[in-house]
């Protein structure tokens, strides 16, 4: 019994860490001029894609009740968004400088990415 | 073709908000609107060419409903929502509270009846907490698993269904268990204890969490309602979003100023305390400007309204300002980093404790190990780490706003927490920067000079009424602040006016230019040595005695002989002694930097208390001189009317701009003082210093927590005490932590900025 137990433990182990750590960035998602962001356990799609000197309209709809969630901020373009429940709100950006920009939630546990090209 | 969007109260079916938006669709201009009942909000697009938003709104109001200004709307729905998430956190947490109390009398108290110790009914008590209390959180960490990502929530789902589905394998399997070698225990008690306490936390988290906005809350509550406009002959009083550029409005005693503009009729004074912080009422008459928001409070007014909708003076600062609240600060970073791997880390770390009590623990190895890794799982608080920074930064820069000292990002005000010297732009933030003549005084041998130099005097009776001309005309086309002054004072002797040509603005030295053919020179003594005129004694010993007082001196010089000299002096404020003493304190240098010639420059210093001073500095190289100061490896603030010097505070580590009222550039500068009171420097300096120490009990609080009692919760005191941590000390430590964080960032409210008060 102790060695199946000690087995599923680390098992668990290495299953936190693959599940948690060893993922791939997914592929970014193109976006011309306005995309909708589904917020519910982290931001789907997480990582945008936007042209250079464009504005772009991030449209955050909030399906996730926790209060981690509730904000959304975008520090490289000084914004933070309290975002209501079930509902959507439109933040626009026109990125000026090619780069990777972050953006997350209140408290900085769930991110997302924007890459200017 | 512009987009408006607004709340419309009023509707109540879902026919209202068809008609209105039918009617909406009918006016003219009007290219799409819709009209969404659910959120009470209409979304419009026009052509500005044939339709304006007044007549957008008055569509709705015709209709019986009324359309609201989209500006505050952003605000109210995050009270609303807070109130109503409170509202469900306070009806789970009585319930949990009850149910709670019952299990833990029954499980702890050895007296209480049999019935309560019965653990088939503890676990009908305890499965109401954990899936109905405990809902938000199943659901908050499942959304989290489906993108590989978790969060507090996903801690307290797993730490709780450990303890609950255990209890329950323990009640109905209890003869397998012991066959296999595992000790059975039911522990509904501690999962329910767990669930209620960290709802408390997060009840008390959301309420404290409403006071870090306030500020803000009191910045969008100063705008004006409405306003009494005059339309046509008629007084229509209409609410404040449908006034345009060019209405004549009138504001009577008592009144809030509804919009930024300006007096065409009447005076009065007003308290504009709540916009820029100033107490004294300011007398303000025909010609002045007035500032939305702030209130009108002797006698009525006729205005017209200049600024309307965002470009108001409020509109800038309520933008500025939460710009400033969702800035990021350096000291952010490592956080950041720690925040986004913290929860999984946790997980590893309960999974390791588990290993080493089972193997390595005192029996009853299971229950041991089990009840560690639970503890682990509770007592890590993310959250206290992710809202360490930016809860204090809301707080402090709200604050800021209330003084009339808005800090345009996060950054700027971290680095004013690290100035260690601080230049001074002499005129308007050491004197008033109303320079004015005090005297004015010609060549003894004036009659003489004249007559070799081969002047005529036309126009003018006397040689000094002449020189008075000749000065006037010249500096009537000078931008220098000199120039208005001298301006000022010959406007009132009448000084004749004569035709001139050839006129060059030597920046900072003086002025040439030609009259009748003359050489007319106007400048510092510098520029007047350059240019080998002939001195006059009496004006040198004049000028130097002026000098010693402090006044600047212009000499006149006409064909290369000096006939003249005037002594100008701005008018030290009187709070800039005790300013500097104040700076001195808190271990800044200060350092006074002016165009003005040394001994003058120096005079001035020595009134305020200042010892370095940076004298004849060009306007062009203030800049220079910013960056020499920064290369010796200084943190250099600059105080600056942030319009003429602007180069200056951009090349600052933080540029302070000060001005009056609405005449001020917002945004220009790192730190923008929004009335001309010098006090207002070290009080900034001192808001920065006390948000980053804020920050720092913080993050030291949140680290320090979570390094210290996650290896307690893990089991580092057994060894040596034998203490191991119950998962419901656990969480009672888990739930204060996060309330902790908020409440100290909430102290910052009451810090005393000014001295004295």
């Amino acid at each position: 019994m102790m060695i199946i137990i000690n087995f599923t433990i680390l098992a668990l182990i290495g299953l936190t860490i693959w599940f948690f750590f060893i993922k791939k960035e997914p592929t970014a998602k193109k976006v011309q001029d306005k995309v909708t962001i589904i917020v519910e356990g982290g931001y789907t799609p997480s990582v945008i894609e936007v042209p250079v000197g464009k504005a772009i309209t991030l449209a955050f709809h909030r399906k996730d009740a926790s209060s981690c969630l509730e904000e959304v901020m975008i520090p490289d373009f000084q914004i933070r968004q309290f975002l209501p429940l079930h509902q959507t709100t439109e933040i626009t950006i026109t990125p000026k400088k090619l780069g990777e920009y972050q953006f997350h939630c209140g408290m900085s546990m769930f991110f997302g990415k924007i890459k200017v090209t | 073709m512009k987009k408006v969007s607004f709340p419309i109260t009023g509707m109540h079916c879902a026919s209202c908000a068809v008609t209105t938006q039918r009617r909406l669709q009918k006016t003219p201009g009007v290219i799409s609107a819709t009209v969404n009942y659910a959120n009470e909000h209409a979304s419009v697009e026009y052509d500005e060419k044939q339709a304006d938003v007044s007549k957008i709104y008055a569509a709705v109001d015709s209709l019986g409903y009324k359309a609201h200004p989209d500006s505050t709307d952003g605000n109210d729905i995050i009270t609303i929502e807070r109130s109503r998430e409170m509202k469900e956190l306070k009806k789970k947490l009585i319930v949990s509270a009850v149910l709670n109390s019952i299990l833990l009398f029954g499980a702890m108290v050895p007296f209480a009846p049999a019935l309560l110790k019965n653990s088939w009914l503890m676990w009908a008590l305890a499965t109401p907490i954990q899936f109905w209390v405990g809902g938000q959180y199943y659901r908050s960490a499942f959304s989290g698993l489906k993108n590989r990502s978790a969060n507090m929530d996903t801690l307290v789902a797993l730490g709780t269904s450990v303890t609950y589905f255990f209890s329950i394998f323990s009640l109905i399997f209890a003869s397998t268990f012991a066959q296999v070698g595992i000790e059975a225990h039911v522990y509904f008690e501690v999962s329910s204890t767990i669930m209620t306490l960290i709802l408390l936390g997060k009840f008390l988290e959301i309420r404290a969490k409403g006071q870090t906005s306030e500020a803000m809350k009191k910045l969008l509550g100063l705008q004006a309602k409405t306003a009494h406009v005059l339309r046509a002959g008629k007084e229509l009083d209409l609410p404040v979003e449908q006034l345009v550029k060019g209405d004549r409005l009138i504001v009577k005693p008592g009144e809030k100023v509804p919009i930024d503009g300006q007096i065409v009729d009447g005076e009065t004074a007003i308290d504009e305390s709540m916009v820029t912080g100033e107490s004294l009422p300011v007398e303000k008459k025909k010609g002045d400007l007035v500032i939305g928001a702030t209130i009108n409070q002797s006698g009525a007014f006729e205005m017209i309204a200049m600024k309307v909708g965002s470009e108001t003076f409020l509109a800038q600062i309520i933008e500025l300002v939460k710009h400033a609240q969702g800035s990021r600060a350096p000291i952010q970073k490592l956080t950041d980093r720690i925040a986004g791997v913290f929860v999984p880390t946790v997980i590893i770390i309960s999974l390791i404790t588990f290993l080493l009590w089972f193997n390595v623990g005192p029996p009853p190895q299971f229950l041991h190990a089990l009840i560690s890794m639970i503890s682990v799982l509770i007592i890590a608080c993310p959250c206290a780490l992710g809202l360490a920074t930016p809860t204090s930064i809301m707080v402090g820069i709200g604050k800021g706003a209330e003084h009339g000292i808005l800090v345009k990002d996060a950054e700027a005000l971290e680095r004013a927490s690290k100035v260690n010297i601080i230049i001074f732009d002499k005129t308007g933030t050491l004197t008033e920067g109303k320079p004015s003549v005090r005297g004015f005084e010609v060549a003894d041998n004036i009659d003489q000079l004249l007559q070799s130099i081969g002047i005529k005097k036309s126009l003018a009776k006397t040689a000094s009424a002449y020189i008075e001309g000749v000065v006037f005309s010249l500096e009537t086309k000078s931008h220098h602040p000199l120039a208005r002054a001298i301006v000022t004072y010959l406007t009132d002797k009448k000084a004749p006016i004569y035709k001139v040509e050839k006129l060059i603005d030597i920046g900072g030295k003086g002025i040439q230019a030609q009259i009748e053919g003359h050489t007319i020179l106007i400048g510092t003594q510098n520029f007047m040595e350059q240019k080998k005129t002939v001195p006059s004694k009496n004006l040198s010993t004049l000028s130097q005695s002026w000098k010693d007082q402090a006044w600047s001196i212009s000499f006149v010089a006409i064909d290369q002989y000096q006939v003249g000299v005037i002594g100008i002096s701005d008018s030290v404020k009187t709070t800039a002694a005790a300013t500097i003493v104040a700076l001195k304190k808190m271990q800044v240098t200060p350092v006074m930097m002016t165009g003005d010639n040394r001994q003058t420059a120096e005079a001035i210093a020595h009134q305020v208390g200042i010892i370095e001073v940076l004298a004849e500095v060009l306007p062009q190289d203030k800049e220079k001189k910013v960056s020499t100061l920064k290369k010796q490896g200084k943190v250099v603030a600059m105080v600056g009317d942030g319009i003429n010097d602007a180069p200056a505070l951009a090349a600052a580590d933080v540029g302070m701009a000060m001005g009056n009222g609405t005449d001020i550039a917002i945004e220009s500068a790192g730190i923008t003082l929004l009335r001309s009171d010098i006090t207002l420097v070290p009080q900034a300096l001192k808001l920065s210093k006390s948000t980053m120490r804020n920050i720092r009990q913080n993050l030291a609080w949140a680290f320090g927590y979570n390094l210290i009692l996650v290896p307690v919760a893990m089991g580092v005191l057994y060894p040596i005490f034998h203490i191991q941590l119950s998962p419901m000390l656990a969480s009672a430590a888990m739930a204060l932590s996060s309330v902790s964080v908020v409440s100290n960032a909430l102290r910052l409210k009451s810090i005393k900025l000014s001295e004295g008060r």
